[in-house]
Formats: C-alpha cells, structure tokens, sequence
C-alpha cells in the first residue's frame, strides 16, 4: 500500500517536472539573484560583486534620472488609465449587443493587438510625422501642426498616443464580454422600473461589473508602469529625457552603462510599486466581498 | 413619424457614427501602412502625405528580401523557430503541470500552486538582469537557447491549464485506468486530446506574444543573423529615426503571417487574447 503511494506521487511530482526546471531556472533562482546583486556593487564583466549594503537603494532614490522617470511614469498613468478605460466602457457598452455589424468591429479593433509593438509605433510615428495625415489634419481645420516628438510634453502625449491605439481597445473586449455574462433579468426589471439607457448603465449595469473595472484599471496601471517598448522605439526616452519611463532607466543603467547593482536596486523598487498596486486592487475587491456578506 | 422613434432612430445613428469612427482610427494607420510600403522614402516624408499609391512600386518589399544576403527571411527564419518552439515547450509543460495540480494528489501540491501564481505578479523587468547573468554564464548569448527557454516558466500557462484540466470529467481518467492505460498514456491519450481547444486558446496567446516580442531579444541578442523579426526592423531605423520605405515593407510582412491566422481563427483569437484578462 504504502509503497504504491510513493510511486503514484513520484509520478505526480514526474508531471511537474519538466515546468519545474524552468521555473525554477528562470524565475525563482533570478528572483533570489536580483535581491543579491541589489547589495552588491560590479557590472557584467566581473566575476564577483562587493557588498556595498544599501548603497544601491540610496543612489537610485537620489539619482535625478529615477525621480525624472517616476514622474513621468506617473504623468502617463494619471493621464492614459482614466482616458482609456472611460473610451473602452463607453465602446463596451456600444458593442456588447451582438450584430453582424459589431462583430465586424470587434475583428477591426483586435487589429491592434495582434502587431508588435515595433510595427505599432513605426504605423504611430508615420500618423505623427511632421508631414503626416495628423499635421495635414491640423493645417485643414486651421490649427498650427505640432512637431510632436520634439516638445518635453507632447513627447509624452505621442507615447500615449501609441499606447492607447495599441492597448486601448484590449480592455473593450474585456468589457463587453463582461457585459455579455450579466443577469438579463436586472436590466429588465430596471426598464419596467422606468429607467432610461443612462440610468440603466450607471445604476444598473456599472455596479454591477465593478470587479472588471477595479482588474482593468490596475492591469492598465501596471502596463503604463512598465512602459518600455513604446519609449524605445518612438523617442529614445527625448527629448531631454521627457518621456523616460521607470523600465526604460533600468535598461540603461544595467545595459548601457552596465551599473548591474544599481539596476537591480531600480528593479525591486519597481517591484515594490507595483506589490503596492495590487494591495489597493485587493483592497476593493475585498470591501465589495464584505458588504455582500453584511447584506 | 413620432417622437420616440425619432430618438430611438438618432441614437442609434449616433451609435454606429462612433463606433465606425473608432474602427476608422484603427484601420486608417493599417491603410497607410500599405501605401507607404509601395513608395519611395522621398515620397513618404513629403507634404502633402499621400493617401493612394499614386506610382508606387514593389521595389521596397524586393529590397527588403534580398538585403544583406537575404537576412530578413534570416529574421523571419528566427521569429519562426522561437516563437513556434516556445509555444510547444509551454503548452507541453503548462499541460503537464497542470494536470498534475488538477488532478493528481501529492504533498505540497497546494504550496506549490500559490508558489507559481503568487510569481506570475511578479513583473518580468525585475528578473531581466539575473535572468541575463545566468544566460549569458551558460553561454547562451545570441542563440535559439536564450530566445526560447526562459519564456518556458509561464506560470500563467500552468494557472490557466490547471483551471481548464479541473473540467475534465475524474470518471474518464478511472476509466481509461481501469482499461489498463498507464498514468502517461491517460495524460497523453486522454487529457491532451480533449484539451486541444484550450491549448489552442494558450497556443495563440503565447505565440503571438513571442512573436511580437521585443524586450528580451534586446538584451540577449546581437548578432545581425540571430535577431528576430521585432528586432530587426527596430535595428534598421537609422538615428534619426526617418521612416523609410524599407521600414514600411519590412513591418508589413512581419505582420502578414498572423494576420493570415488571424482571418482564418478570428473567433478564436478574440477569445484567446481575452483570457489575458485573468492573466492580472
């Protein structure tokens, strides 16, 4: 008996096997090694790293460039998150009745999604160029044309301009389809009560998928935290640093100027950010779970 | 005609003004896209910009072809091979993992479930500079190795697999049991048969992300022959950044395989991309 347990878990543990060596390679051993090198000083080149405590930590928080990039990760965020998750509410709500006509739609707007970043931002910049669609646009309705990617600030509304065609409309599928899979019997009954299409979706239909909201408003929060690939690609992080992001420092550091310890400091802040995130996101799940129950 | 149909008429009206807008705005950039792809560079930077490909020619995809001994179908060799490859690595292993978490008892099975999804918050930039210490001691800089093994430890994989295998029915895996298949012949000739439209679903979902994948290749790759599609047409911008008409080209066959995919699976696709949602 005792013996046919051991093989049958032997088994078990022979399924797990195969993921277990890369995890355990390339997720739990680097996330150890990162806490190490943040307390180390060396670059890519050394053999070994000399324990320098929390000199790390102190250097990124001082370091001009980090506060530079915090802020602008912030701008973006504060910016992007409100403007692409009302658009996507307010598409979910147009597209959730299933036509033939939305379903031609939704096949156009996952379009965005299936290129790559790079393809994304060369279509972008080409809109933005300074003799683009956009400047003929503004010269037509006789406004003066922007050379977007040279001004400290419309730098960074052109990397918003790029996230939000090449991730906005992710988070309408993820609307409507959580609109889809409501009660049909609330908003009926919200009709017979006499309410009109705009008191239906604010009393009624809003409340109701608050969970997808609180997922959506912090997966988009943490996509404008890791903001990288846009940056790369469209502005190098000009002009004069405007549109640096947080992940853009941390590969210059570590991978340009080869400061390992430095940018592992960068890394696990980062990290402590984003855990902070998603402690407020299981916050307000967890208050809706408690008034439920009191009810 | 009365006044409530009036409203009803506009409204709807309004509606499919918006959302065409909206799918204006996203088709317009794809159209451009292919016009500029069949002009010269001379004719995309100047005014006015051109909306119809007045005299355009397929000498930039020719280019784009044959350039440096043909390396973009290297490139497009490269995209294939990693992103293909990975694919099958972590539906194998994700499959695998997750029936064991499933449907199979053993200790520490739920410690080390919450330990592979606790991870998954974990954002990758945090690991990028361990992850390339330890590829580059094993001496995998610039090869297939490095582009394909880290993305194996998809812990979201193996959350997702574990959800789906908790459907399949515990009588089929006894049945198939007491019919004398051995515990690999039930996972291989059961479980993975019937989990084919799921790992379909985790198949272009991962896919699709390689194969749009930036980041890493970045970090690991320098070798002109070794980089993947995303890389390379980063690499052919010059420094100051002018949109060629060989950029053109090049981004719009990198984009035409999954959109081939795309046309012939859109259903599945939507629904695919979508359960990135869980992902958090």
């Amino acid at each position: 008996m005792n013996k046919k347990k051991i093989k049958e878990y032997a088994i078990s543990y022979s399924f797990l096997l195969p993921f277990a060596i890369f995890f355990v390679t390339f997720t739990l051993i680097p996330i150890g090694y990162v806490v190490y090198l943040s307390f180390h000083d060396g670059n890519f080149l050394q053999t070994h790293f000399d324990w320098v405590g929390l000199k790390n930590f102190k250097d990124v928080f001082a370091s001009p460039d980090f506060q530079g990039a915090f802020k602008n990760t912030f701008i973006y965020m504060l910016i992007e998150v409100p403007v692409s998750q009302i658009l996507a509410i307010l598409f979910a709500l147009l597209i959730k009745k299933k036509t033939r006509f939305t379903h031609f739609c939704e096949i156009v707007y996952f379009l965005p999604m299936l290129i790559s970043m790079v393809v994304a931002s060369v279509l972008i910049s080409y809109i933005l160029s300074n003799n683009g669609p956009l400047s003929m646009l503004f010269k037509a309705v006789g406004l003066k044309p922007i050379s977007w990617l040279n001004g400290q600030f419309s730098a960074k509304i052109a990397v918003m301009i790029l996230e939000l065609w090449k991730g906005g409309t992710f988070f309408i599928f993820v609307y409507s389809s959580a609109m889809r899979s409501l009660p049909l019997d609330c908003m009926e009954s919200a009709r017979i009560d006499g309410a009109n299409a705009l008191q239906e979706t604010v009393y009624v239909v809003l409340p109701l998928i608050r969970n997808a909201i609180i997922l959506c408003v912090t997966m988009n929060t943490i996509w404008q935290f890791q903001i990288f690939e846009s940056v790369y690609m469209l502005t190098n992080g000009g002009p004069l640093g405007a549109t640096q992001t947080v992940i853009y420092e941390i590969y210059q550091y570590s991978f340009k100027y080869y400061r390992v310890g430095f940018g592992a400091a960068a890394s696990l802040i980062f990290l402590f950010v984003i855990l902070i995130i998603y402690g407020i996101e299981n916050l307000l799940l967890r208050e809706r779970e408690g008034k439920r129950r009191r009810k | 005609m009365n006044r409530y149909k009036f409203k009803k008429y506009t409204f709807s009206f309004l509606k499919a003004a918006l959302l065409l807008l909206l799918a204006f705005i996203i088709l317009f950039p794809f159209w451009q896209l292919i016009v500029s792809s069949l002009l010269e560079t001379n004719a995309i930077i100047s005014y006015p910009p051109k909306f119809w490909p007045t005299g355009g020619s397929l000498d930039n995809y020719l280019y784009v072809l044959t350039m440096q001994n043909g390396v973009y179908m290297r490139w497009m060799l490269n995209s294939i091979v990693v992103s293909g490859v990975n694919t099958i690595l972590v539906l194998l292993a994700a499959s695998m993992a997750g029936y064991a978490f499933a449907k199979r008892t053993f200790p520490g099975s739920k410690f080390l479930f919450t330990l592979v999804v606790a991870t998954q918050i974990i954002p990758s930039v945090t690991t990028l500079i361990p992850l390339f210490l330890i590829v580059s001691k094993l001496g995998w800089v610039n090869s297939y190795k490095s582009l394909i093994f880290p993305g194996v430890a998809n812990a979201f994989g193996v959350y997702m697999m574990t959800q789906f295998m908790k459907d399949i029915p515990d009588a089929l895996i006894e049945a198939a049991t007491i019919d004398g298949c051995s515990q690999y012949g039930v996972f291989f000739k059961i479980v993975m048969p019937i989990t084919v439209p799921q790992l379909s679903l985790l198949a272009i979902f991962n896919f699709t992300s390689q194969w749009g994948s930036l980041t890493w290749p970045l970090i690991t790759v320098n070798e002109t022959t070794m980089k993947t599609l995303p890389l390379g047409i980063a690499s052919m911008k010059d420094l100051t950044g002018t949109l060629t008409g060989n950029i053109m080209a090049a981004s719009m066959i990198s984009f035409i395989p999954l959109l081939v995919a795309f046309i012939i699976a859109s259903d599945k696709f939507i629904e695919g991309m979508t359960l990135g949602a869980v992902k958090g």
